[in-house]
């Protein structure tokens, strides 16, 4: 049981095994020649306790002690939701998609757009709870900005442990930040020995693309690594900005990053389950936006994919992308343009799955329904098994309504069109039809008591140190 | 062309930093008025590339490779300058991304575009502390103050770096502009700065408003 979608189809693998191997070799170089800035000493350290050649801050990987370290991270991994029905699978030919994450902005159903507030974030939280497409919530849906910065994370995760009982995206971006919200877990989930067993979130990591992995990031891969958390390593790199121009260089960058993080992840606990993400996108190279569902981010993605696989472990790919600041027909062709490459690419988990506007900027009500009947389509795809039966090729049909004939009123369509009515049902078709299906999954009145308790002592502590 | 400032412009425009490093030393060396080769040369052949970029004849690669070399060219008549006692009359920015944040990209684009229009961009870099910022704003004097900042955790210390220079008593010696994917005008006004751009171009045109020079621009 994936707890998501399985997808039996083809891998579109555009690069045959010396070229797999050739951006393999161009990655090694660049973590052995040009290093890895990482900006926090206690990871430093760790690598440097490895063996690792490290001056300052930059760390040099060399590709054996690469290769033993990333054959440590398993190819499939369990993550749990508080409801155990929920639980979801990473690797393999599952498909688990989330929704967007990390707006500052909603873009709200009466089209106005406006720093994103605590009751939006909660109102995403119910609408991803309760859509059947989507196989974990994310805390930090948006980034509800009338709440403290220092603090909100601990809302954020702990609204998403109450609110869902889906396996989450926590929203570590810190050591410290990512402490509490594994200790937040650990009082939900049996204890941090419970939580690494049989881990019931996953962290983001992103490395600043090019080479570096800045001091909040290494804090959170560091923690999230000691936690036994499964981390997505996830370089977000612009081709011509934050990356050279071209497929080659930035598919050889970005794997040069993953592998330095999930290299250092498997130095501090081996077998720590690591996912290799993926997100090259093209800018506009006159006003220098970024732009999405590109030929070019599509075959970055591809590429990833098939490089995801050379190292046996899970991918992250795709989402709902696009640049459009309204969901418009071009937000809908950039996020399918998106979705396609993502599904052909065999990505294990689509992030930004749905709500996505403006390159992760903006959250949108009005986009998510969209996405999701996007995906209902897609899942219909991904589990279609096209029948070859005598039934299904309708003889009597054709021989009821002969040449020139309906085939409306036949025995034959009368007979299975409920079938098809049923299958094509399209979801809720609004934001409110969406909210509608919520049922709060409730939660052991002790441990939302215990929660709190946490979540009130770690923000006081927070404003006083913030002052 | 014979006239070297024509080759120094045309050198700029091509891209060819070979050439306008060489002609800028030849200048230099053959006495021509620092200040001319720096107005005449260099800010003119940039504010041709900020021309032909607004009629979408060149791309942001171009411009702000031609900001690299305007850069080694500038920092070889600068001393020149200085001996001659003249004085620049252009608007000097400076651009930092605030404390704890290393993405510079859209900053490094701001700074690039901001050339273009004739300032003088005095860059400090990513990552950068309040007070080093509040310590180049009062050695460097510069007319405009960029502040940029990517992360949502990182968009508090714009707010830092105007408190700082109000404690400094600096406050009112530059005109704040900020920038960056998170931020909007309501933080700008917020804590309390000049101006917000959303992107390069229109902070081109903040940057003018703010220094008070209405010139129309060719629309992008």
């Amino acid at each position: 049981m994936s707890g998501g979608w399985v997808n039996d189809l083809p891998r579109l693998d555009l690069l045959d095994d010396e070229q797999v191997r050739s951006i393999h070799d161009h990655a090694m170089t660049l973590l052995e020649d040009v290093g890895v800035r990482i900006s926090y000493r206690p990871a430093v350290e760790a690598m440097r306790g490895a063996g690792l050649a490290v001056d300052g801050d930059l760390v040099r990987f060399d590709g054996d002690f690469v290769a033993r370290r990333v054959a440590m991270a398993p190819s499939e991994f369990r993550v749990r939701g508080r409801d155990p029905a929920r639980s979801v699978t990473f690797g393999g030919r599952n498909v688990l998609i989330a929704p967007t994450g990390g707006a500052p902005f909603v873009l709200d159903t009466g089209g106005v757009r406006r720093p994103a507030m605590m009751s939006d974030y909660l109102d995403f939280t119910r609408a991803i709870h309760a859509s059947t497409l989507m196989h974990l919530s994310v805390s930090g849906v948006v980034e509800p900005s009338d709440l403290p910065v220092e603090s909100r994370h601990l809302d954020m995760d702990r609204a998403v442990i109450r609110y869902s009982d889906k396996p989450y995206v926590a929203n570590g971006v810190s050591a410290s930040t990512t402490r509490d919200v594994i200790d937040l877990a650990a009082i939900a989930f049996g204890g941090r020995e419970a939580l690494a067993a049989e881990p019931a979130m996953i962290g983001i990591v992103n490395p600043v693309s090019p080479l570096q992995y800045d001091e909040r990031m290494a804090g959170s891969l560091f923690e999230y690594a000691r936690a036994g958390v499964p981390v997505v390593l996830m370089p977000f790199v612009f081709a011509g900005g934050t990356a050279p121009l071209g497929v080659a260089a930035a598919a050889a960058q970005m794997t040069a990053e993953v592998l330095a993080g999930v290299a250092a992840i498997q130095v501090v606990r081996p077998g720590s389950p690591c996912v290799f993400g993926s997100s090259v996108c093209e800018l506009d190279l006159h006003g220098g936006q970024p732009v999405y569902g590109t030929a070019g981010h599509a075959l970055a993605m591809l590429v990833s994919g098939q490089l995801a696989r050379h190292y046996g472990l899970p991918f992250r790919g795709g989402g709902a992308f696009t640049a459009s600041r309204v969901p418009d027909v071009r937000a809908m062709r950039e996020s399918l343009m998106s979705l396609w490459p993502a599904l052909l690419s065999g990505a294990n988990f689509l992030l930004h799955g749905g709500g996505w506007l403006e390159g992760s900027l903006e959250a949108s009500p009005d986009k998510l329904v969209q996405d999701l009947a996007a995906l209902r389509e897609l899942e219909r795809i991904l589990a279609a098994r096209i029948d070859l039966d005598e039934e299904a090729f309708a003889l009597d049909a054709f021989r009821e309504a002969g040449p020139g004939g309906t085939f409306l009123g036949t025995a034959h369509t009368l007979r299975h069109f409920r079938n098809v009515v049923a299958e094509m049902s399209p979801g809720p078709s609004s934001w409110e039809g969406l909210l509608d299906r919520y049922e709060d999954p409730g939660i052991d009145p002790d441990v939302e008591a215990e929660l709190s308790a946490f979540v009130d002592r770690r923000t006081r502590e927070l404003a006083t140190s913030a002052v | 062309m014979d006239d070297p400032l024509a080759v120094l412009r045309a050198s700029l425009a091509a891209l060819d930093e070979e050439t306008a490093v060489r002609v800028t030393h030849e200048l230099i060396d053959g006495g021509r008025p620092p200040r001319e080769i720096l107005q005449e040369g260099l800010a003119a052949s940039m504010l041709e590339i900020g021309r032909r970029w607004n009629a979408g004849d060149m791309y942001l690669p171009e411009v702000v490779a031609a900001a690299e070399i305007f850069k080694r060219c500038n920092d070889l008549v600068e001393p020149a300058l200085l001996a001659s006692g003249e004085e620049i009359l252009g608007h000097r920015v400076v651009t930092a991304t605030v404390k704890g944040d290393l993405h510079d990209l859209g900053k490094n684009m701001v700074g690039a575009m901001l050339k273009t229009a004739g300032f003088e961009v005095i860059d400090l870099g990513k990552d950068v502390s309040a007070e080093a910022i509040v310590g180049s704003v009062r050695d460097l004097h510069p007319t405009l103050l960029g502040l940029s900042s990517l992360l949502t955790t990182t968009v508090p210390e714009q707010r830092a770096v105007i408190r700082a220079l109000e404690d400094a008593g600096l406050r009112g010696s530059v005109r704040v502009m900020v920038g960056g994917a998170p931020v909007t005008q309501e933080w700008a006004e917020e804590i309390g700065a000049d101006g917000f751009a959303p992107d390069a171009p229109e902070a081109v045109q903040l940057a003018l408003r703010l220094v008070g020079d209405d010139r129309p621009q060719a629309a992008p």
